[in-house]
């Protein structure tokens, strides 16, 4: 059952007065608890497209549908983490993760009890009143993820959420993720350049095209979790997948601005 | 303690000004008319502090400064941070705005005297025009230049945008409020002896002129001396407050790329 539909979403920017289109008729059906990977070159208008699920930003073309209803502006139920966090630096970890539960009018006590458990569940126990620069890169992160988690939101935009961290911390927290991920019905967009980060978390993946960016294909990962413990089918699915990447950025060479 | 013994630091450069002001003066270098020695200066001051002179002018000058600098912050933190928030408005607003800021605070006097008459009223108007829209167009571009995507983390997590402005852009821009202030304060203490100069009949301003028109040159410099050391410590005053509000804040070390 189709819970999030993109329609022929299109996006564009004028930097400098001069056309730049960025999303040209993007497709795309998710269905209600998937994990669906938007994997693409670095600038092809992945992280666009989370913005303007996220609610963000406004589509120039086309439409986006939540359970067939028309998404306008931003909403708790669909929470975006950036790729560096972005957490609140004047707020401690505990202080970041009640941030949406304080904009929903929950009394402190309750959302302090709220934020603490979820920073249980992200490994981060006792680390609650540290202030975002007293944490390590990978621990911000993993605040970022409860911040977002504690809302309960239907719908879960990751962008890159794992590209800073080095590859040791990278795997702690894409397995973390799928842990906490799997105690819930939760659809989660994840946008990565990575193909083994794709190969390893999605159930589907969507390939996008250099920017522009369009949907070239769907792959659905038929391989059973944990995956870490079928490398071969991991790295088939990387080799079939890297072949049609390779060809996909083949026009990379086409000028930054359309004319 | 480490924070003592680095305060101490800028003894010796003090120490040693002190010590050419006693020298130069005395072996015949300078003019001691016109540069009376430090120790003269001292006694003076000592003097003028007994006779509770010195007091006097001191607190009528904090006084217009409080009145103008309050007067100044009132209106440039709320107008900043909507000028920075408010992309239409700015345009609108920003080039009258940088136009009366280099007029120098001197420049109003003859304004406000025919404005406002004599006494604290022009005083207070001047250090208001003179640390005003300095201080607004520094909040201005620290809210243009913070990092919007914080409010679009606050939107994407249920703020509405009165919380996404009282719970991040407040928090946010309070580096750069507190900058302002600390930089509006100095314009202020600088403004407040420029209009004391005309207009009224006490304040630190108005003793340093009436010791040159009495040809007292060590009463000139011991207000001089004053201002100063009050002008420094309203400055440590406000550095205190800063610290205690950003706590949060990584402590930020001075580069020291040239002192290896």
């Amino acid at each position: 059952m189709t819970y999030l539909q993109l329609d022929a979403l299109r996006k564009h920017y004028r930097p400098e007065g001069r056309l730049l289109t960025v999303l040209k008729g993007v497709d795309l059906e998710v269905a209600r608890g998937e994990l669906l990977v938007l994997l693409g070159p670095s600038g092809c208008g992945k992280s666009t497209l989370l913005r303007l699920v996220a609610g963000i930003e406004s589509p120039d073309g086309g439409q986006i549908l939540l359970d067939g209803q028309p998404v306008s502006g931003p909403s708790c139920e669909r929470t975006l983490v950036f790729q560096d966090g972005l957490l609140f630096p004047w707020l401690t970890a505990t202080e970041n993760v009640a941030f949406g539960l304080r904009a929903m009018g929950i009394d402190e006590e309750e959302r302090r009890r709220r934020a603490e458990e979820e920073l249980v569940r992200l490994g981060l126990e006792g680390f609650g009143g540290l202030y975002p620069h007293q944490l390590s890169l990978g621990m911000r992160q993993r605040v970022a993820i409860a911040r977002a988690l504690v809302l309960d939101p239907d719908l879960l935009l990751l962008d890159e959420p794992f590209a800073a961290l080095d590859a040791a911390r990278r795997r702690q927290l894409q397995d973390d993720l799928l842990t906490v991920w799997r105690g819930r019905s939760l659809t989660t967009l994840f946008v990565t350049h990575s193909l083994s980060e794709a190969v390893l978390l999605g159930d589907r993946i969507a390939l996008l095209s250099p920017r522009p960016a369009k949907v070239l294909s769907l792959y659905t990962i038929d391989l059973p979790r944990p995956r870490r413990e079928h490398p071969e089918g991991l790295a088939a699915w990387r080799v079939r997948i890297d072949e049609e990447l390779v060809q996909a950025a083949g026009s990379i060479n086409e000028p930054l601005l359309d004319a | 303690m480490i924070g003592s013994r680095r305060r101490l630091m800028g003894l010796p450069a003090i120490l040693l000004a002190l010590a050419l002001w006693e020298v130069l003066p005395r072996s015949g270098l300078l003019n001691p008319v016109f540069m009376p020695p430090c120790s003269q200066v001292a006694w003076r001051l000592w003097g003028l502090l007994q006779r509770g002179e010195l007091l006097r002018h001191c607190g009528a000058s904090l006084l217009r400064v409080l009145l103008g600098f309050g007067l100044a912050a009132a209106v440039a933190i709320p107008l900043g941070v909507l000028l920075g928030l408010h992309r239409r408005l700015y345009l609108r607003l920003a080039p009258l705005v940088g136009v009366l800021r280099p007029i120098s605070p001197p420049a109003w006097i003859p304004l406000a005297i025919l404005w406002f008459g004599i006494g604290n009223r022009p005083a207070v108007f001047i250090i208001f025009v003179g640390s005003a829209a300095s201080m607004l167009l520094g909040i201005v571009a620290g809210a243009r230049g913070m990092d919007r995507r914080w409010i679009e983390a606050s939107l994407t997590l249920g703020a509405s945008r009165k919380q996404a402005v009282l719970w991040v852009v407040l928090p946010a821009l309070l580096p750069s409020v507190m900058t302002q202030l600390r930089i509006g304060l100095g314009l202020s203490w600088m403004a407040v002896i420029a209009a004391e100069m005309v207009a009224v009949n006490q304040g630190l301003g108005y003793m340093m002129v009436q010791a040159r028109n009495l040809f007292q040159t060590d009463t000139v410099l011991a207000g001089m001396v004053v201002v100063g050391a009050l002008g420094w410590g309203l400055d440590r005053l406000l550095l205190r407050l800063e610290r205690r509000l950003l706590g949060w804040r990584a402590e930020l070390e001075p580069h020291d790329l040239l002192a290896a």
